[in-house]
């Protein structure tokens, strides 16, 4: 019962109190490898709570399901003692079903998400295929189009790196170099995993706020490492001049006071390289713990109980 | 022999290229000329590139004369289309160096960069 309680307290406050501290925590822009793993270890740890709470329901419930030898009986019925809820029964099939069904929409989303974005990938590389010639000297692929793009695309052997032809009439040689090695840190930082897994969790569980603010905020995060691929103030220098003159159109009402996470970036690449965060800014990965160890203490402390048969100390 | 995937991308241009409707025989003839290719071959490339809705075809005679169904042009555009919805989708099929900055923003920030270059 404490169990339930605890992960329901601790899931609360992981939305309501940690969700918003991070996602306002300056020290997150100015180290986002650094706030990624954070906001990774934040969702995970929301996951673990919602997922571990649904197990320690049922618990009492598996040695029904499973025949069990007589002498760890004791031990089991003492555990089951710990993790009993008032729910009844029938409370305990619901989460038994909650815990099946959750099941299924992660794996589910995953698959389904998976599958459409490899799909669409190889549609791309194909269209790719008929139209950009290949630059054997620096890499890239040129294709022949007056708008000016650039962009990666993540694949087998690496991936590729795509400019237009107007991209490299716009930009000069340093810009075009700074930009290919901004491409090629997504790359190599295979940063579409991160955000493949941010949206399915968010698309399987729509309703934790958590993960749809994770959601939100890595893909410009995620331009940041990129950015940070380019290290001297002088590179930084050309990659701000090269946004600027790549830049999209965003309509001043949709901003209100915030800056654009294009403004952002800018400015970002401007101002010097500070130092990172504090130390324990970076344990967030550490709080997926918490979950696994409050569903475990009842456990832990039963087993002082000489009826569980746990290897000798 | 090559594998059909980059024979398809060799057709494909080439038929761009030639700016006009081109039969099976025309085309062998003309790789022919650059290195030894069957005439089979050719022609299930051409009838797959069909089938793919990227020549269309008309008869002629007993034979058919294929067409490309967009200009390379076009065609491009199209696939660059993709490119800008991806980003609103950030479906993270590919990762787009565009980044969305308003009027106001520009000017401000062309203003901070020139005084960083005057700095250094």
């Amino acid at each position: 019962m404490t169990v339930v309680v605890l992960l329901l307290g601790y899931l609360l406050v992981v939305e309501r109190f940690l969700t918003p501290r991070l996602a306002r925590a300056k020290w997150v822009r100015r180290s986002p490898r650094a706030g990624v793993i954070a906001w990774q270890g934040l969702s995970f740890s929301a996951l673990a709570t919602l997922y571990l709470g649904l197990v320690a329901i049922t618990l009492p419930a598996w040695q029904h399901a499973v025949d069990l030898p007589a002498f760890i009986d004791t031990c089991v019925l003492l555990l089951e003692h710990r993790y009993l809820t008032p729910l009844g029964e029938a409370g305990v099939t619901v989460a038994f079903a909650l815990f099946l069904s959750l099941t299924a929409r992660l794996v589910g989303t995953a698959l389904v998400q998976s599958r459409r974005t490899r799909r669409a990938r190889r549609a791309h590389t194909r269209h790719l295929g008929l139209i950009a010639e290949r630059d054997t000297q620096s890499g890239f692929d040129v294709v022949d189009h007056c708008s000016p793009m650039a962009y990666c695309l993540p694949g087998r052997g690496g991936g590729r790196v795509v400019f237009t032809s107007a991209a490299l009439a716009l930009l000069d040689a340093e810009q075009i170099a700074a930009v290919a090695r901004h491409e090629r840190a997504h790359l190599s930082g295979r940063h579409h995993l991160a955000l493949l897994t941010a949206r399915v969790l968010h698309a399987a569980l729509p309703r934790i706020r958590t993960l749809a603010v994770a959601g939100r905020e890595l893909p410009v995060l995620v331009e940041m490492c990129a950015d940070d691929a380019v290290r001297s103030p002088a590179d930084r220098l050309t990659l701000a001049t090269a946004l600027l003159s790549m830049r999209g159109q965003v309509p001043e009402a949709a901003l209100g006071a915030v800056a654009s996470p294009g403004a952002q970036r800018v400015e970002r690449l401007l101002t010097p390289r500070s130092s990172g965060p504090r130390w324990w800014n970076r344990l967030a990965p550490l709080l997926v713990l918490v979950p696994i160890a409050i569903v475990t203490m009842p456990a832990a402390t039963a087993a002082i109980a000489p009826y569980c048969p746990l290897p000798a100390s | 022999m090559r594998n059909l995937g980059s024979l398809e991308q060799e057709v494909m241009q080439r038929v761009w290229r030639r700016e006009g409707p081109v039969t099976v025989r025309q085309m062998a003839e003309e790789i022919g000329r650059e290195r030894s290719i069957a005439y089979t071959t050719v022609m299930t490339v051409m009838e797959h590139l069909h089938g793919k809705g990227l020549l269309g075809r008309e008869r002629v005679g007993r034979a058919y004369r294929y067409e490309p169904t967009a200009s390379r042009a076009s065609y491009t555009a199209q696939m660059m289309e993709e490119v800008l919805a991806s980003t609103e989708d950030s479906s993270a099929t590919l990762m787009h160096f565009v980044a969305g900055i308003s009027d106001a923003e520009r000017a401000e920030l062309e203003r901070a960069i020139s005084e960083v270059k005057a700095r250094s």
